[in-house]
């Protein structure tokens, strides 16, 4: 791979592959560092599918994160999330499958948008605190009234409840 | 559908993009950064290629250039037997001539009751006579050597010659350390050609010659140093060395040199005619002997002078021409 088939890829996949290593467990700073050794592994591998093949080079470039992800592991002090190559392969079964199943996420996005719009206001309040005040948990906590258990039950539950929103919509568009 | 721990992670990921803004940042640029540009990809073999020639040449080096040989005393005890000797060491003669190997190029033949301290450094040796004579013979172009006394120095780059202090009696113009009087210097040269440097003069003398330096003669004028003091210096620089430095009066031109223990010169000053002060800058803490010299005086020797790391130690010098 030369350097300009390197930048074609990294401006077409790069936020893809920080979004999967995100997804898989990687904090922010980590998953920037492990963005770039992803790319530089795939400019010097030897064989790597066509430039052109968007998704063939989505697939390889998840795979090549994966190990990059799977080594930072090994070699963290303290694990993010328990990893396996097993868990890894479940992990990419959701993502091919249900995040990138109608082609590059943005459905999965735009259900989830569409899903945010109808949390009842005590949920999105909670939402709001964690994602877009980053608030700890126990601020959350004492200005909710609940325990700090319970705000992380509280926020588990929402999730789901999303996720189940998100698949509904999308399998209601797919019989559309 | 089944809801797994994976669909919590990634609705906890997209939630902190979509509520939280936090788009990924684009990383094309440090990527790049991080790739040579063609033409400039570094090929494989060429650090390996020049780690093995370097590696051959080493080797090489070691193997065929023989070791720089340590000063060695012949003859010590029984015949051909071989001592070794360390520089700043002197060597004292009975009543036997006793042979010393210098750097391999250098065979002197010390003579009975004489005393000679061995200095010098590597391809540029050097010895000390402070009593009795010697003959020297030196191979051409392995380096230096010189004989240096109170009343003068030889200096030969090849050749054959001998060289003699004559003693007379205390009290006289040029006291040695044995007690004994020095009152000439007679070098006669047997092969090839010597300079002899004496009172700021120099003059050589070739295989067949000889030449006499008289004590009166080499009894110029006198330096003087002053009392040893210290000043620390207020300077990240000079946390780890110091340095022996000193105001002059009256200078002529002159040459000031740190000797280490090993009698081993570590540095050195020359200074001109009119020189206000010296410095022997950077030296590593430990315990120097500080040499001033210069034409038409007797050589000024402080000996036990420490330098500490992160001060100056302060040396005045004056010298008093012959009246």
């Amino acid at each position: 791979m030369d350097r300009d088939a390197l930048q074609t890829i990294a401006v077409r996949h790069q936020a893809e592959i920080y979004r999967y290593l995100r997804y898989l467990g990687a904090d922010r700073s980590a998953a920037e560092d492990l963005v770039q050794e992803t790319f530089l592994a795939a400019f010097r591998a030897t064989r790597h599918p066509d430039t052109e093949d968007g998704q063939g080079m989505s697939a390889w470039l998840r795979a090549v994160a994966r190990n990059m992800f799977l080594r930072y592991c090994r070699g963290a002090k303290k694990r993010p999330i328990p990893v396996t190559p097993e868990h890894l392969e479940e992990a990419e079964t959701v993502w091919a499958q249900d995040f990138l199943g109608r082609g590059d996420g943005f459905d999965y996005v735009e259900a989830l948008r569409q899903c945010l719009e109808t949390v009842p206001p005590k949920h999105r309040e909670a939402l709001d605190m964690r994602y877009r005040m980053q608030q700890p948990r126990s601020d959350m906590a004492q200005r909710l009234g609940m325990t700090e258990d319970g705000v992380k039950s509280l926020l588990r539950r929402i999730r789901a409840a999303l996720a189940e929103c998100v698949q509904q919509r999308l399998a209601k568009e797919d019989s559309a | 559908m089944r809801l797994t721990e994976h669909h919590d992670r990634l609705i906890d990921m997209l939630l902190d993009e979509v509520l939280g803004d936090k788009v990924p940042a684009d990383l094309t640029g440090k990527i790049m950064a991080r790739v040579p540009r063609p033409g400039r990809r570094l090929r494989w073999w060429i650090p390996a290629a020049a780690a093995a020639l370097l590696l051959t040449g080493v080797t090489a080096r070691l193997i065929l250039v023989p070791k720089y040989p340590e000063p060695q005393v012949l003859g010590h005890a029984k015949a051909g037997e071989r001592t070794r000797v360390q520089r700043g060491e002197t060597l004292t003669t009975g009543t036997e001539q006793r042979d010393l190997l210098l750097g391999g190029y250098c065979h002197l033949g010390v003579e009975p009751n004489s005393q000679v301290q061995i200095r010098g450094t590597k391809r540029a040796e050097s010895v000390f006579l402070t009593k009795g004579g010697m003959t020297c013979e030196v191979n051409r172009g392995k380096g230096t050597f010189e004989v240096v006394t109170q009343m003068g120095t030889v200096s030969v780059t090849g050749t054959r010659f001998n060289v003699k202090l004559v003693e007379g009696e205390d009290g006289g113009p040029m006291s040695t350390i044995a007690g004994k009087t020095a009152t000439a210097l007679a070098v006669a040269v047997l092969a090839g050609s010597v300079s002899v440097q004496h009172n700021g003069e120099t003059w050589n003398v070739i295989a067949g010659g000889s030449t006499t330096v008289a004590a009166e003669q080499a009894n110029g004028g006198v330096i003087e140093a002053g009392k040893p003091s210290y000043r620390a210096k207020d300077s990240e620089a000079w946390k780890e060395k110091g340095r022996i430095v000193g105001m002059v009066r009256n200078a002529p031109a002159f040459t000031a040199k740190a000797l280490n223990e090993k009698g081993e010169t570590v540095l050195s000053f020359k200074g001109e005619k009119g020189a206000r002060s010296y410095e022997l800058q950077w030296l590593v803490p430990g315990v120097y002997t500080l040499e001033v010299s210069a034409e038409g005086f007797t050589p000024l020797t402080v000996k036990g002078l420490e330098v500490k790391a992160g001060n100056d130690l302060f040396v005045g010098v004056e010298f008093t021409p012959r009246r």
